[in-house]
């Protein structure tokens, strides 16, 4: 091992020591399987750098997992970067890579002959059926020209980006989102971007003699994009008619959610180093109320790094919580929903770690990961400095990622298993995606690591907890459910969960279907409550659990 | 939450602040380290745990064999009567005083900042404090600037290593385990934070600085309950702390008891812990009680807070030290190692850091205080006074500054300069009785008991005080009236008595 490594190693060790000293440590849901050198998988995330610390190589990079072929598994898109100036192209430059899931924990690299090997810069993606065709539909927000893949039914996309006008212009992209904004059935597209940026403009931080990359401040933050489906497969630019372009922000992560529970979906915007935007939906109209609810600072009043960020009813009270991801020396932040329009900071009193305080902190996952009936929490960490050791040890580029296990609303961190656990690497992870990539009912963990190969953790836990997995079909809404909200109860026992088209850090996941833990195996019939996009209401009682159920709006349950 | 760490009287650390309990460590030095005569010095007798006053090891003049190395202290020597006022300065003075001194003072004091960049700072800090660990020969006290050092400068690994072994050499010291926890929450280490402090209060070390640490660890460690509570227990013997209001405030705000919390944080910033964390959450509390006029009021004021504490900037981005910051560090540094050469009566050490401190801080007012207190121990008079006049340039309104003045210019016979100073002294502060009270003694110290007479009967009128009589019988018996005199003795009396009743 050369010096270099064994100092990445001993840094490494460093960050991840204090974690068995966490205040409320659990050994369950510590068991998950690194599968990546069995799986196929031979992607190599690259940030294009090449020593001269452009800032867009600190900004990556996010992933997405959809069904692209719909034959019911889950494939991975894994966004890369591609050779900034300085950088010699390789005769294969690196791109954009699908793979398809083929069962068994095997994937196939399917890039080529689907059509999106993106080779431009990526950095934040999401898929959805945005023409309510029947497939899925794949954006991918760039550092240059966004792309838009339209997915032909067959296993192959057609770049779509010109005839449905949305290249976005050659601006800085981050966080993308599918939404019915507009309350028409048809998903419209939010594209966020950072900051106004070329690399001729760049400027590198110079401190002890090392080399450091710029900051948001060091430039001026950009303005967002609003684009509304037509219906007909183009999109027209709405950003200044609906309100989203009176701000312009360092926009990183960003989810579309129902967060005042008024049937429509409002826009949270996750901002680096200033405050969160909440975008309230008033028929299409937005106006920000990030400060008023709540949402646009930590407890303290204070502006964070926000990277990435989820929604899910963290506590069960049937109102959409946040919690997003920050930078160094600040800890990510859960945003309990009040019910009234506010939020609060619950991130002490629900007992997140505070040794993620000194990290930066990426993709964010709200999952019910040991299908107990609650949202437990992974978050994703590493810094994007390469030389942070020599102005600060408390921390280092690889970092553990943290696991925290959710009882009664309060989190306790997880302690990895011994045994070549998947949840003890130690690298430097950005975006994050969690799917059922087995078919064995828990969510599994794909992250895109930067500079690094993916990590696949198979969730492996032996708790025999039942679960449900529900599928939405609109037929008068969007046809993915994007923006629904269903309600699973039983056993007194009610949880909320809607669907989700971009989330994460510029991620997108969890589109194929919403997995609700039922503990275990219920006794008595579940009841289903779906409110759908359009904002009818439907309910099913259906026996037996651990299957997949499709809802199609007003027509009924199909098993699969 | 606001006002998380405790911040030194010089000292700040990136993001939180931190402590610099000098004068505890100067009584452990004083009681500890060898001086070069091998003997304790005063304050050193006492337990360390017991409240030292401040800089009390300081008030012992040295011995001949501790002043050794001396500062030119022979070759200082008070002039004669009327010598400042006659003599003319040559040169370029820079002070009233040193216009009229500068022919004896050993000593000029710089107006403009030196240059410096941040490498030199931070390398100047660390010769500085590998010297005071081989100074004081490894003592803890040094093994504290260290880590104090290297807190700031994010070498946390090594601060609580060496924090540690401070509180292994002397684990009565509660500043040690409030230096560390306070590291270790910015390391994110909550759990062992929490498990440092509980260590202090079983050792009895139960300040309201401890409970206020302790509660803010129990914060971040998600039990905020029980940091209430706490704070709670602190306010009943402590009820006008705002920093604890204000995490009381805080913690109750978390709890969801709005009402309550509401409450807090207005007594909060009523007892001056208004800061910008404090109107965010009085905001939020008046927003969550429906008192939304309210609530736009404190909004706008949390607005109008420097924005550069709000979003990152550029550079905080990076964790990384300004200039400024180096420069703070630096006179962090040297204040603290200042004090401990100081406490080991090693004199020159102690004015070279201070000179230091104030090339780089020209109006650092804490440095000039402590200089003119060495100069006082080593009896440099002329120095002194040449420290005590920009002491009151920096602290112009503090009647004290003129006072000393004027108590060492009379050491040095010069009274009209002491006349002066007392003069302007009752100017800042007429209604007190502390400047007549010191013009009546010095009126009868130069024979001039009519004028000491016009003053003390001042100060009774303001506020009659058996001192004040007693001053007035020896006025009396001064000027021949031992009718007068009896007079003020029975008045002192009666006055006694009845504040004794009272």
């Amino acid at each position: 091992m050369s010096n270099h490594a064994l100092l990445a190693v001993f840094l490494g060790f460093l960050a991840t020591a204090p974690r068995v000293h966490a205040t409320d440590p659990t050994e369950r849901l510590s068991k998950w399987a690194e599968i990546q050198p069995s799986s196929g998988i031979d992607f190599v995330h690259t940030d294009g750098g090449n020593g001269n610390y452009f800032i867009v190589e600190s900004m990556t990079v996010g992933l997405a997992t959809f069904d692209y072929d719909d034959d019911g598994l889950v494939d991975l898109y894994l966004l890369n970067g591609s050779p900034l100036p300085g950088t010699p192209v390789p005769y294969a430059p690196p791109t954009n890579r699908l793979y398809k899931n083929l069962g068994g924990n095997r994937f196939a690299d399917v890039t080529a002959e689907a059509g999106v090997g993106d080779t431009g810069y990526s950095l934040g993606v999401v898929a959805a059926d945005y023409d309510n065709d029947g497939d899925t539909d794949l954006y991918v927000s760039n550092f240059g020209a966004n792309r838009f893949f339209l997915n032909n039914g067959d296993g192959t996309f057609t770049d779509g980006t010109a005839w449905t006008g949305t290249d976005a212009g050659d601006r800085f992209g981050a966080g993308v989102v599918f939404a019915d904004f507009d309350g028409d059935g048809n998903l419209d597209l939010f594209a966020g971007n950072y900051v106004k940026f070329r690399c001729e403009q760049n400027i590198v931080r110079i401190i002890k003699g090392y080399r450091f990359h710029p900051g948001p401040a060091d430039y001026p933050a950009d303005t967002d994009l609003l684009l509304i489906n037509d219906g007909e497969g183009h999109f027209r630019d709405a950003t200044e008619e609906s309100g989203i372009g009176a701000i312009a922000a360092a926009t990183m992560g960003a989810i579309a959610t129902d967060v005042d529970n008024d049937a429509d979906l409002d826009l949270v915007v996750a901002v680096d180093s200033d405050a969160n935007l909440l975008w309230i939906n008033d028929g299409g109209v937005f106006h920000e109320e990030g400060l008023l609810s709540g949402l646009a600072f930590d407890g303290s009043g204070r502006a964070n790094g926000n990277m990435g960020i989820d929604a899910g009813d963290v506590d069960g009270d049937g109102w959409i919580d946040l919690i997003t991801t920050t930078f160094q020396d600040e800890m990510p932040v859960l945003y309990r929903n009040l019910g009234n329009g506010l939020f609060e900071d619950a991130t002490k009193l629900s007992r997140l770690d505070s040794w993620l305080h000194p990290h930066v902190s990426w993709g964010c996952v709200l999952s019910d990961f040991d299908l107990d009936g609650d949202l437990d929490l992974f978050i994703a960490c590493g810094h994007f400095m390469d030389n942070i050791q020599h102005i600060d040890d408390r921390t280092s580029v690889k970092v553990a990622n943290l696991l925290m296990e959710n009882r009664g609303g309060r989190f306790h961190t997880v302690i990895p298993d011994e045994d070549g656990n998947g949840l003890a690497e130690i690298r430097s992870s950005r975006g994050v995606a969690c799917e059922d990539l087995d078919g064995d009912g828990d969510p599994d963990l794909v992250i895109n690591n930067h500079n690094d190969e993916l990590s696949l953790l198979r969730n492996d836990q032996t708790t025999a907890h039942a679960w449900l997995r529900i599928r939405l079909v609109g037929t008068m809404s969007n046809r993915g459910g994007v923006g629904a909200r269903v309600a699973v109860e039983h056993a007194q026992h009610r949880q909320w969960a809607e669907v989700y088209a971009g989330r994460g850090y510029q991620s997108h996941y969890g589109g194929e279907g919403l997995t609700f833990g039922l503990g275990r195996a219920p006794q008595s019939p579940l009841q289903i409550d779906v409110r759908w996009p359009n904002g009818t209401s439907e309910s099913w009682r259906i026996d037996g659990a651990n299957r997949e159920v499709v809802l199609i709006e007003g027509r009924g349950i199909h098993g699969r | 939450m606001a006002g998380k760490h405790r911040w030194g009287a010089w000292g700040r650390i990136l993001g939180s602040g931190r402590l610099l309990i000098t004068p505890v460590l100067v009584a452990c030095m004083t009681a500890c380290v060898p001086t070069p005569a091998d003997r304790p010095t005063g304050a050193g007798a006492q337990p360390s745990n017991s409240p030292a006053p401040p800089r009390q090891s300081h008030q012992q003049p040295p011995s001949p064999a501790d002043s050794s190395p001396s500062v030119e202290q022979r070759r200082d020597t008070p002039p004669k009567s009327g010598q400042l006022n006659r003599s003319t300065s040559s040169g370029a003075p820079t002070s009233a005083a040193e216009q009229t001194s500068a022919h004896s003072s050993t000593v000029r004091l710089p107006r403009v900042p030196a240059p410096a960049t941040k490498d030199q700072l931070e390398q100047e800090a660390y010769f500085v404090v590998a010297k005071l660990q081989r100074d004081l020969q490894g003592h803890y006290a040094a093994l504290h600037v260290a880590a104090l050092l290297n807190a700031q400068l994010h070498k946390t690994t090594e601060a609580v290593q060496l924090w540690r072994k401070c509180l292994e050499a002397a684990p009565e010291t509660e500043e040690f385990y409030i230096n560390l926890a306070a590291l270790q929450l910015d390391r994110g280490e909550a759990h062992e934070a929490e498990q440092v402090l509980r260590q202090a209060v079983s050792r009895g070390l139960t300040s309201p600085d401890i409970f206020h640490h302790l509660s803010l660890a129990l914060v971040q460690t998600g039990k905020i309950d029980e940091a209430a509570e706490l704070a709670k227990q602190v306010l009943a013997d402590h009820p006008n702390s705002g920093g604890h209001w204000l995490l009381l405030g805080q913690a109750q705000l978390k709890l969801g008891q709005t009402k309550e919390a509401e409450a807090s944080l207005r007594k909060a910033i009523e007892l001056g812990s208004g800061g910008k964390s404090a109107y965010f959450a009085l905001f939020n509390a008046c927003l969550r009680n429906g008192n939304r006029d309210d609530a736009m009021k404190y909004r706008d004021i949390y607005l109008s807070f420097d924005d550069k504490s709000n979003a990152s900037s550029s550079q905080n981005r990076y964790q990384a030290l300004s200039e400024a910051e180096a420069r703070r560090v630096c006179v962090s540094v040297f204040s603290e190692a200042a004090a401990l050469y100081s406490a080991t009566n090693k004199w020159q050490e102690a004015e070279h850091l201070l000179l230091r401190i104030l090339a780089l801080e020209p109006g650092n007012l804490a440095a000039c205080q402590e200089l003119a207190r060495v100069y006082e121990k080593l009896d440099l008079p002329v120095n002194e006074l040449v420290v005590r006049e920009r002491t009151s340039e920096l602290d112009p309104f503090n009647l004290m500054n003129y006072l000393m003045i004027a108590k060492r210019a009379a050491t040095m016979n010069d009274h009209a300069k002491a006349e002066a100073n007392i003069k302007l002294a009752i100017s800042m502060a007429p209604q007190s009785i502390i400047g007549y009270s010191a013009m009546a003694d010095f009126q009868l110290e130069i024979g001039a008991p009519r004028k000491a007479l016009w003053y003390v009967q001042h100060a009774l009128e303001i506020s009659p005080s058996p001192q004040g009589y007693r001053l007035l019988a020896k006025v009396w018996r001064t000027l021949g009236d031992a009718a007068q005199a009896e007079q003020a003795e029975r008045q002192a009396a009666q006055l006694e008595t009845s504040t004794s009743n009272n």
